[in-house]
């Protein structure tokens, strides 16, 4: 359990794939201007990268090292297509249009060939899924977040909810692409920020204990 | 408008890939604090994502097409793209050494580049054939690599400022492209 | 036996390659499996929101609906580029792809009078931008297409709506409302062309 925690830290704040990795950025820039976009997009790559860790450490005493790649894009790839019919299934006429293009493109999203070839292929299963899941933990909340900021912005809404009254102007470029670096940059300087602050006051507690 | 003029100018400037379809972010970010590498790796996805436009093509139309098993394409074309990296990494390395030695460290990113992956996709969905697949694969890159040398010169001189401590690296890094892509935005009315 | 242990040894060559196709024919098993299992719930998803834009467009609703042939050569040369053509009491429903920004087309059902008179219009698929192009679902932007008449061709304007013909753009989603629009024209030109009496 104490191990589950570390993990889930691990993925959502110190190592988080968005805010500290700042891996697959195209997903986290292009599907997040609602919030329930950002929603649908992380929990996508979180089933596909819990099940695609497992399923890479299962197979990872069999796979010869030549091949490793081919092997892991082939597993991924099975997974997202099979993400997307379910999706196409359920969805067809909300989520499943306004992600589009970024489900299949879910196949090279780094973080998961990333977690493949770091993690995956040198840990046991059960690890490997709980570090996958932790970090598709934390690529949801960050994509969330993001979408949330850009809707309240952009559309005055939250979650399909309105929150702005309609006087209150709406900022329609936090929609556009520009928004989304904007937006981006700002919440990782926000990020920084606050671990930066973290870190010191950590530091200054453990050095004043010393001090004593 | 003639159809090639348009992808041409469609794909280069009004729906450049990074600037307003967010494709191909991550090298955009990770390559592009040297202009000299920036270059390198816009060239090599250019060259890619030429080649993998017209690979993609042919095994769509001939082996997914008449087997009736489109819904594959996704791993099909990501296989096709795989394997002509690696291909194009040998070929280059017999035939070349100085292409290899600028190109070379590249290649192995660009699988997973959604750009090259983004590309094979958009030709499939907009129904082109192989000389606009082509040529849309070709734009594509030239409008890649145009954004991450033009990016990779503001980083260059963004070293040089004084940044707020959270703000330094990426941060500052999105914030200077959010305004690049402001200036893109101005290329809407052009098709 | 002994021949298919020595494919397997480890420092074979085919070895990888053996591999490799095991988990690609193993993937292409699962997938297969997985599209049987959702094609059927994808089409019926499909066919229920088709038949509730349809159901939208028509204002004598859809009974006796029954789609006819898109006419030959509408398609062709310089084509004109309609999807579907459905005839119900009273008049047609036709549906049409527009380009918009997103990459993906926005898939649309235009309803029109025997008179020539646009009776609705819905969005049946679209990818633009939530909060952009995606307004041209609210029913305030479509309800500007409902009783133009095909004779004219439609213009979109930016400085409010003046003529019969014109449709005011979405704020900062202008080529969202061209594609509509000129998929809307298309419809238009159809009629013209092969349904308005006679033809």
């Amino acid at each position: 359990m104490e191990s589950f925690i570390r993990h889930l830290k691990h993925g959502v704040i110190d190592e988080n794939p968005t805010f500290v990795q700042v891996l697959g950025m195209c997903p986290t820039l292009a599907v997040t201007t609602s919030a329930v976009n950002g929603l649908g997009m992380g929990l996508s790559v979180l089933v596909v990268l819990t099940l695609s860790n497992l399923l890479i450490s299962l197979v990872r005493k069999v796979v010869p090292d030549k091949i490793r790649i081919p092997a892991f894009i082939v597993i991924i790839a099975t997974l997202v297509t099979v993400i997307d019919m379910i999706l196409q299934a359920l969805f067809y006429d909300t989520l499943y249009q306004s992600l589009g293009l970024y489900i299949p493109l879910i196949v090279v999203n780094c973080i998961i060939l990333g977690q493949a070839e770091a993690y995956a292929s040198k840990h046991g299963p059960l690890d490997a899924a709980v570090d996958g899941f932790s970090m598709g933990l934390g690529f949801t909340l960050a994509l969330t977040a993001l979408g949330a900021v850009r809707e309240l912005l952009g559309s005055g809404t939250l979650f399909g909810f309105t929150i702005l009254p309609n006087a209150f102007p709406k900022i329609l470029m936090m929609l556009m692409a520009p928004g989304g670096f904007f937006v981006l940059g700002i919440l990782m300087a926000l990020f920084n920020f606050i671990r930066n602050r973290k870190d010191k006051d950590s530091h200054r507690a453990e050095s004043g204990k010393e001090a004593f | 408008m003639p159809v090639f003029l348009t992808i041409l100018i469609g794909q280069i400037f009004v729906n450049n890939f990074v600037m307003s379809k967010f494709m191909g972010i991550c090298p955009f970010l990770g390559v592009s604090k040297k202009m000299d590498s920036a270059l390198g790796m816009g060239m090599a996805v250019t060259f890619v994502m030429t080649i993998s436009s017209a690979f993609t093509y042919l095994v769509y139309q001939y082996i997914l097409v008449p087997l009736h098993v489109q819904y594959l394409y996704t791993i099909a074309f990501i296989l096709v793209i795989a394997a002509l990296v690696q291909f194009v990494e040998m070929f280059i390395r017999k035939t070349s050494p100085e292409l290899y030695a600028s190109l070379g460290v590249y290649l192995p990113l660009i699988t997973t580049n959604c750009a090259v992956l983004g590309v094979a996709v958009l030709n499939m969905q907009n129904h082109y054939n192989l000389v606009e697949s082509v040529l849309s694969g070709f734009a594509g890159g030239l409008g890649f690599l145009m954004g991450i040398v033009l990016f990779s010169g503001i980083r260059e001189r963004i070293e040089f400022n004084p940044i707020p401590k959270a703000f330094q690296g990426f941060p500052i890094a999105l914030i200077a492209a959010g305004l690049m892509a402001i200036s893109f935005l101005g290329f809407q009315g052009l098709i | 036996m002994s021949e298919s242990k020595a494919l397997l040894k480890e420092d074979s060559v085919l070895r990888p390659a053996l591999i490799l196709f095991a988990i690609c024919s193993i993937a292409g098993l699962i997938l297969g499996l997985a599209h049987m299992v959702t094609q059927k719930p994808i089409e019926s998803k499909i066919d229920s929101v088709n038949k509730a834009a349809l159901e939208e467009v028509l204002p004598e609703g859809t009974d006796g609906l029954k789609e006819i042939e898109v006419a030959d050569g509408a398609n062709d040369g310089q084509p004109i580029l309609i999807d579907q053509v459905f005839q119900a009491k009273g008049g047609w429903a036709v549906k049409v792809t527009g380009k918009g920004y997103a990459s993906d087309p926005i898939e649309l059902a235009v309803g029109i009078d025997d008179q020539g008179t646009v009776t609705g219009l819905s969005v049946i698929r679209s990818s633009e931008s939530p909060g952009l192009g995606s307004h041209a679902s609210d029913p305030s932007f479509r309800q500007q297409y409902v009783g133009k008449s095909a004779d004219q061709d439609l213009v979109v304007t930016k400085t409010g709506a003046s003529a019969d013909n014109e449709i005011d753009a979405i704020t900062a989603a202008t080529r969202t409302t061209n594609g509509v629009t000129a998929a809307v024209n298309r419809v238009f030109a159809y009629y013209r062309q092969y349904l308005k009496e006679g033809q």
